[in-house]
């Protein structure tokens, strides 16, 4: 997978939460907005620092 | 004038030269980096350690002089930050250097490369995990790559790392609005973007190994070419300017004739730089073409670009060569002798930058600045003389 703004996408994640009884879109959506920072980070140290 | 008015007409100025146009008068934006500590007396490593010293010396220069614009932080590298990752390719102002030594790069033997020449796949297949996993434990000091143990400073330094840099962007953020409301000031440019191939040479292969890269598995370098692409278009993109007002910086490197060959360029690096150029100008995005060294052998190819997509900033190049083809079609900045600064008089400086605008700036379409960052070497009477010459000059 790869796939700009994400480290590791929900598909891959998912496996460590087998249960989702909500919306899994809302948990999604979350989980790589969040990944979103991980991402501008390792980028960054390449290109900025 | 308040600041506020002040930056109004700056901006129009240095926007309106950006596109080529004529504005009321030639706008100035040295790209002012270690001068500012020189100019506000404070060490080289207390500007480079401390963004707040440096951020400080920078709205110190910003209000004396009249620039139109400046870069922020061009002192761009916070050690801090890189101390706190334990980054090994960093020489450090007051650490590992003299504390009046500006931060240097350190790239490892061909042999000792960060990635190895056999790990290009891995690179292609999933850049950003190759990164995270193979690549900055081995630039770092204290990162352990998956499956060795997980120490204290390795979880410090992941820790330490990414909070630093959310506050240093976020600190950079304020000064940009600093500089408008203090000093009624454009900050020059915003987001930035490298050439893949240049990152390959920067740091991951190293200058050396990508060279015998390009011999031995051009292909591959290709490859890892298109696999960085949309990654630096969305770095790129996501700092840009939302007002689209002033454009993003592209630094250039190596990936040049001679550094490289003409056919490696036309291969390589030019068919995964130009489509990111060409889609940020979709989205309204200038770039500005920061070129470092000599990049005359590849202005007829520049010309393949949009007009207005790009502005072309000339360091070591032929100014009134690349005027002569690219004036009708991007504006020009720069050109401007860092030996000038560091080594001339005030009377030479003027004399220069009076060539400068009779040859190239008499339609508008210019801006006035040093070939190359502005470092501690530059005398400041001089790049005074740059200023107040421009201004009285520079009038249309």
């Amino acid at each position: 997978m790869d796939r700009p703004g994400v480290c590791m996408a929900w598909e891959e994640a998912k496996r460590y939460f087998p249960v989702v009884q909500g919306n899994e879109d809302i948990v999604r959506d979350i989980w790589e907005k969040i990944e979103y920072w991980p991402w501008l980070f390792i980028w960054h140290v390449l290109l900025s620092f | 004038m308040t600041p506020e008015e002040k930056y109004q007409v700056r901006l129009k100025r240095y926007v309106t030269a950006l596109h080529n146009e004529k504005p009321d008068m030639i706008p100035i934006r040295p790209f002012v980096a270690e001068f500012v500590a020189k100019y506000a007396g404070v060490s080289i490593q207390a500007a480079t350690h401390d963004y707040r010293v440096a951020f400080e010396a920078c709205l110190r220069c910003a209000e004396d002089f009249d620039w139109d614009a400046v870069v922020p932080n061009m002192i761009y590298v916070w050690t801090g930050l890189v101390q706190a990752i334990g980054l090994k390719y960093y020489g450090i102002p007051g650490l590992d250097l003299p504390e009046n030594v500006a931060f240097q790069y350190k790239e490892p033997p061909e042999e000792n490369a960060f990635m190895k020449p056999d790990e290009y796949d891995l690179l292609i297949a999933d850049p950003t995990d190759y990164l995270l996993n193979v690549w900055l434990p081995r630039v770092s000091h204290f990162v352990q790559p998956p499956g060795e143990n997980v120490t204290k400073e390795h979880n410090l330094a992941l820790l330490k790392g990414g909070m630093a840099m959310i506050e240093y962007f976020n600190a950079l953020g304020g000064l940009v609005q600093e500089l408008k409301k203090r000093c009624g000031t454009v900050a020059a440019i915003s987001g930035m973007l490298k050439a893949p191939l240049d990152i390959i040479a920067d740091k991951l292969r190293g200058y050396y190994g990508l060279v015998s890269d390009l011999y031995a598995r051009p292909e591959k370098v290709l490859a890892a070419c298109e696999a960085l692409m949309p990654h630096l278009f969305r770095i790129a993109l996501d700092g840009a300017d939302p007002e689209k007002n002033v454009p993003i910086a592209f630094w250039m490197h190596r990936g040049c004739v001679p550094f490289i060959t003409p056919e490696h360029f036309r291969k390589i690096y030019w068919p995964t730089l130009k489509p990111i150029v060409e889609e940020l100008w979709k989205r309204g995005h200038q770039v500005l073409f920061y070129a470092e060294g000599n990049w005359d052998y590849h202005l007829e190819t520049f010309r393949e670009l949009p007009p207005g997509s790009i502005v072309y900033h000339v360091d070591k190049g032929d100014i009134f060569k690349v005027h002569r083809v690219l004036g009708d079609r991007f504006a020009i900045s720069g050109g401007l002798p860092n030996d000038l600064l560091a080594l001339g008089t005030p009377e030479e400086v003027r004399a220069y930058c009076k060539r400068i605008i009779d040859a190239v700036a008499q339609d508008g379409g210019y801006i006035m600045d040093a070939g190359a960052i502005i470092q501690d070497d530059a005398k400041i009477e001089n790049v005074r003389a740059m200023t107040e010459f421009t201004r009285e000059y520079g009038q249309y």
